[in-house]
């Protein structure tokens, strides 16, 4: 909480600088039931909503080559009806028991589900994860249709969104394909992969990576820790586990670098640049300098490539940075939109030459600070909702080592100093260790 | 980025509904899911309402969980306090405010907020303009002083008003293109007339807007007796009222005028307006009437019945309109509920060909709210999502911050907001049906279809009477809908043999060629196209006999996608298929009637080429679309003569506008004949064609 300066009523005061605020302290408690489930619960007795929130441990890192996109297809699978619950019928009923910021979503190194319901509606949500897990319907009519489903998901999504291609084949090519398979693809994955698979493959998928023992349900808001356990209990304790799968590997993911590509656009109105980096994972001290420095550089109106590129110069329209974090080898992606009549070399140009000056200068210590105070404000302001205190910790569990890192996680942001920065940009950030993607426009000739 | 995010609602929900509804038979060895516990009550944070000297109302909303805060300044007077031929100024002038003040730039303000990991934004609605931050709470000082320095003193710097002003001309045009904001714009504009929420930007109410317009609006309506402070979160109510005293009390006080709210139309029969949208595969259709003030008792049953029929995804409308008879993608129904009096609007994107089931089905729904009692279990779903949710938007220093700052600035006692969930939780199925009478008369509607004139009119006609517009808001003559040549006479025997190089232009990049070669073949000629665009190359291929009657057209694609199309002319009849990938039309079959005076495409700039140009003059030839499938007319629009330089020279060029093709096209033909093209333009993209060489 909050220690200052309080009641005085007096103008004068009240414009004194406070000491800097830090989120409440984040109690949670963290066990497992006998099949392995591991739980997480974070009560908030204040809050009137609870998030009801299960990551499995499995993403598109896990799929090897002719085996992609069954993570993501598992995604959509998950709505499609369990033992007790209909077709689709799992939205409804959530929506009609006032329950909201429903979703799931697949990354390479997890997928997530949640909902947030009124405080009395934790029972519900607690039945439906349990009740897809334990008995999801993996039938092949439903693995048929969602194949449809999930290739017009891609359409809509990647393939006719301008510059969406390029984009996937810049994230995905700074991994080397043969030593790092696991990033080295999109999430999606490959249509050929998931067509020719039986649905026995499905089943097994199913199995193996749906197990309690290899998923975290978290709980945070406000519910009665009592009342949760018992229930919990109830839904999942009878669930069987599964042997605990083989994990793909990832090494040399940077050996191919530098490399350079050129995609063709048919739907991008204008040329743009692409530039990823090859960077460390979260377990390496570099990371949370590196992170930092992609915020000095791209984020916000103030941003080091937004006054540069976009308002010193006009070179560019838009700058966008992208801080990839994977639990293995991230990158820091930069996509600069051409402004009319500027060519990408002269993007690129202006580009190296703002990195040429991190390399060169490093940052000033009054933008590092600014982008641990952004840090810190994201963190506190994430944890206003359940949901968000939810997906912190299962971040933390996931990415971090353990659900106490939601927490400490700061400490080290806070901890980097201007050397650290200029030492880890050296160390990554050089044009040996990327690949640029040229993005060439062409509208489609129908058109004409 | 972090998560791809795919499965999203769609997944889900696309089964949903129709599958709920045969859910029973399945269900039989099924057990239910559990009963509901207890529910908690709500506490909602304690208010603390004052107001400071000058009349500035100033709400504190005390919540210490979380060490955040928002800050919300709300000033009376939106786009309705603004006159029709300034359309624009509000919203405008919101965007602005954070661009510069008599002391910091634009940069400043936004590089102070940013340094703190807070965020400040403007907006303006109907009625009010609000400027509001987030911050950490020990930014909260910081946070006010912004806030008072960007809605007390901006400075409307010059080359900010131009920028702000020029990229929303360029968006209102592309707007413009949107057949969704065609729609519902049309829809404001009938159902509220000359009343001032009926009012709508123009083209030429932004270019009204300079400086001083700004400057004007400002000082006409920001006082503090037209305005709110809420100020939400883990703040102090003493030391907030010693800040807002600090920033906002030697703020002056000043006569505002009122707001004033006339010219609703009177009620009158249902009329569809059509605008006619040539070749357009589907329809927006928006229909709707004017519902309640802010304070109507009635807010919570129409919640209610809104929900019911068309508040989601668990609702009447998309059940039936896309689930059981996949007509749409999805239909919604909404409520508004702004000062004056706001509507109820339903809202959906359907095919061409099933345009006039589904408004007859629309109309048959509200008719069936308004006739037959909703059963218990609709009742239940839609009161169980509506009082359940109300807490998740209610959880952030935002949002309450934002919720009261709008409960107050309507008129509305805070109460509206902290007893809404016992409202809606009361609200009985005969409360719905006496609202959904009262304010959904299928009799007395405004419909608003944009969409193929051509191919819907009838259909509808049968429904309710139709009244015509074209796409710039023109009456239209139903006869405009007949596809007609305009009877120029283009002479054949000016065509000479010839091949015309072009370059393609995106952003002022390279990015494709292509070249024509017009040929004689036989007693006609021969058109042969071969473009490269990007990864796509296509080819056309036109024939036209003597009288330049078309004999036969084929296009090709292949590089990115493969695909062909094949039509030829016989009996009076344009028989032929098309096999392409599914985005781009899939597999058909053709068989339309050619119309007199018919072309196929690319024969069109041929014949424009021997006609005898002039300023003024508009020239319609009707051309067959592979990818409707049908002809419609393609108006050429003469303009003045232009001097015009690309790589194969400089020339004098007329400017001519085309319209009703697949997209608007601006073309330069050379004014020396044949009038070959110089240079044409994609309306509203950048890119562009150069002629490059003539062989």
């Amino acid at each position: 909480m909050n220690k200052r300066l309080v009641g005085t009523g007096l103008a004068a005061l009240a414009l004194l600088a406070a000491p800097p605020a830090h989120a409440q302290r984040l109690a949670f408690e963290d066990y497992r039931l006998d099949n392995g489930l591991r739980v997480i619960l974070a009560p908030d007795p204040a809050s009137p909503t609870v998030a009801v929130n299960v990551w499995y441990d499995v993403g598109a890192r896990d799929e090897r080559p002719g085996r992609t996109g069954f993570a993501h297809l598992f995604e959509h699978m998950m709505f499609q009806g369990s033992a007790n619950v209909g077709k689709g019928e799992h939205y409804v009923l959530v929506e009609r028991a006032g329950g909201d910021l429903q979703n799931g979503s697949t990354d390479w190194d997890r997928t997530n589900y949640y909902q947030t319901f009124p405080s009395n509606r934790l029972n519900l949500g607690l039945w439906l994860e349990g009740d897809r897990m334990r008995s999801l319907a993996v039938t092949q009519e439903n693995f048929t249709n969602q194949q449809e489903v999930v290739q017009e998901e891609k359409r809509q999504r990647t393939e006719n969104v301008p510059y969406m291609p390029a984009l996937w084949a810049t994230l995905t090519g700074v991994y080397n394909r043969e030593t790092c398979f696991s990033y080295a693809h999109e999430v999606v994955g490959s249509f050929e992969d998931l067509r020719a698979a039986p649905v026995e493959d499905v089943q097994q998928f199913f199995r193996t990576y749906y197990a309690p023992n290899n998923a975290t349900l978290t709980l945070a808001g406000g519910f009665d820790a009592d009342e949760a356990r018992a229930m919990i209990r109830q839904y999942f304790g009878d669930i069987p586990s599964a042997p605990a799968p083989q994990r793909t590997t990832c090494t040399e993911p940077f050996s191919h670098l530098p490399r350079a590509q050129t995609v063709q656009d048919a739907r991008a109105p204008l040329p743009a640049v692409m530039i990823a980096y090859g960077l460390p994972g979260p377990d390496d001290a570099d990371f949370y300098a590196l992170e930092l420095l992609n915020a000095v550089l791209s984020q916000g109106e103030t941003s080091r490539l937004q006054d540069r590129l976009v308002d010193a110069e006009k070179a560019a329209v838009d700058v966008t940075g992208f801080f990839l974090e994977h639990r293995g080898p991230g990158t820091g992606l930069y996509w600069l939109s051409a402004a009319p009549e500027v060519t990408n070399e002269r993007l690129l140009a202006l580009f190296d030459d703002e990195m040429g000056r991190v390399l060169r200068e490093g940052i000033t210590a009054e933008e590092l600070e600014k982008a641990k105070n952004q840090r810190r404000a994201q963190t506190i302001f994430e944890r206003q909702i359940p949901h968000g205190t939810a997906e912190a910790l299962q971040h933390a569990i996931h990415f971090h080592g353990g659900p106490q890192a939601a927490e400490a996680k700061l400490g080290r942001y806070l901890a980097v100093t201007p050397a650290d920065v200029r030492r880890a940009a050296e160390r990554w950030l050089t044009p040996r260790n990327r690949i640029v993607t040229n993005v060439v426009p062409a509208s489609t000739a129908g058109q004409e | 980025m972090r998560p791809i995010q795919p499965a999203r609602r769609a997944a889900a929900l696309a089964l949903a509904g129709a599958l709920l509804l045969a859910a029973d038979a399945a269900g039989a060895q099924r057990q239910p899911p559990p009963a509901p516990m207890p529910a908690r009550p709500l506490q909602f944070p304690a208010f603390r309402e004052t107001s400071l000297p000058n009349g500035l109302r100033l709400l504190v909303v005390e919540n210490h969980a979380h060490p955040v805060a928002s800050v919300y300044l709300l000033v009376g007077a939106g786009s309705a306090a603004v006159p029709a031929e300034r359309a624009g100024l509000a919203g405008e002038m919101a965007e602005l405010l954070t661009k510069g003040t008599a002391t910091r730039t634009g940069a400043q303000v936004s590089g102070a907020i940013e340094a703190t990991g807070g965020s400040i934004g403007a907006g303006a609605t109907e009625d009010y303009t609000q400027v509001y931050a987030s911050v950490l709470s020990e930014h909260v000082p910081l946070a006010m002083e912004l806030l008072a320095d960007v809605a007390l003193h901006p400075s409307f710097p010059q080359d900010e008003v131009a920028s702000t002003v020029g990229r929303s001309q360029a968006q209102l045009q592309q707007w413009m293109a949107d057949p969704s904001y065609v729609a519902n714009r049309r829809f404001g504009e009938r159902l509220y007339g000359t009343h001032p929420y009926g009012r709508f930007r123009t083209s030429e109410s932004l270019a009204a807007l300079d400086r001083q317009a700004f400057v004007d609006f400002h000082r006409a309506h920001f006082h503090p007796g037209n305005a709110l402070l809420v100020v939400a979160g883990d703040v102090d109510a003493a030391r907030v009222e010693a800040m807002a005293r600090e920033r906002f009390g030697g703020w002056a006080p000043r006569e505002a005028a009122a707001p004033r709210y006339a010219g609703l139309p009177s009620a009158s029969p249902t009329r569809i307006l059509l605008v006619h949208r040539p070749g357009a595969v589907q329809s927006s259709v928006r229909a709707g009437t004017l519902a309640i003030r802010a304070g109507d008792a009635d807010y919570p049953a129409l919640l209610v019945m809104n929900k019911i029929l068309g508040g989601g995804t668990d609702s009447r409308l998309f059940n039936i309109l896309r689930e059981q008879r996949g007509w749409t993608y999805g239909a919604y129904t909404g409520v508004t509920r702004p000062r004056d009096t706001g509507r109820v609007m339903a809202e959906m994107e359907v095919r061409s060909e099933v345009t006039d089931s589904a408004v007859a089905e629309l109309l048959g729904q509200m008719r069936r709210m308004a006739a037959e009692p909703v059963s218990a279990e609709e009742m239940e779903a839609a009161r169980g999502y509506l009082v359940g949710s109300f807490p998740i938007g209610v959880q952030t220093a935002e949002q309450v911050a934002s919720q009261v700052a709008i409960t107050r600035v309507l008129g509305l006692p805070v109460e509206d907001l902290l007893q809404r969930r016992e409202r809606i939780a009361a609200v009985s199925a005969d409360d719905v049906r006496r609202v959904a009478a009262r304010y959904l008369r299928p009799d007395s509607l405004t419909v608003v279809v944009v969409g193929d004139a051509a191919r819907v009119m009838a259909g509808l006609e049968r429904i309710a009477p139709v009244e015509l517009m074209d796409l710039e808001g023109r009456p239209m003559d139903r006869a405009a809908l007949e596809v007609r040549a305009s009877g120029e006479r283009f002479d054949m025997a000016r065509l000479r043999a010839a091949t015309l190089e072009y370059t393609f232009l995106g952003g002022g990049n390279p990015v494709g060629r292509s070249t024509s070669t017009l040929s004689q073949d036989g007693a006609g000629w021969k058109s042969a196209l071969a473009l490269q665009f990007g990864p796509v190359q296509q080819t056309i291929t036109a024939r036209w006999g003597a009288d330049w009657t078309p004999v036969d057209y084929a296009e090709t694609y292949a590089g990115a996608f493969d695909g062909r199309a094949e039509v030829k002319l016989e009996n009076g009849r344009l028989t032929g298929s098309a096999a392409m990938p599914a985005q781009a039309g899939g597999n058909k079959t053709f068989d339309a009637a050619m119309v007199p005076g018919g072309a196929w495409s690319m024969m069109d700039e041929v014949m424009l080429s021997t006609a005898d140009l002039a300023e003024g003059k508009t020239i319609v030839i009707p051309v067959f679309n592979t990818s409707t499938g049908a002809v419609a007319p393609v108006t050429f629009k003469v303009g003045a003569t232009e001097s015009v330089t690309v790589p194969a020279g400089t020339f004098q060029a007329f400017r001519v506008d085309a319209t009703g093709g697949s997209s608007p096209l601006t073309l330069w033909l050379r004014a020396e004949g044949p009038h070959i093209v110089v240079r044409q333009e994609l309306v509203g993209q950048p890119l562009v064609s150069e002629l490059t060489a003539i062989r």
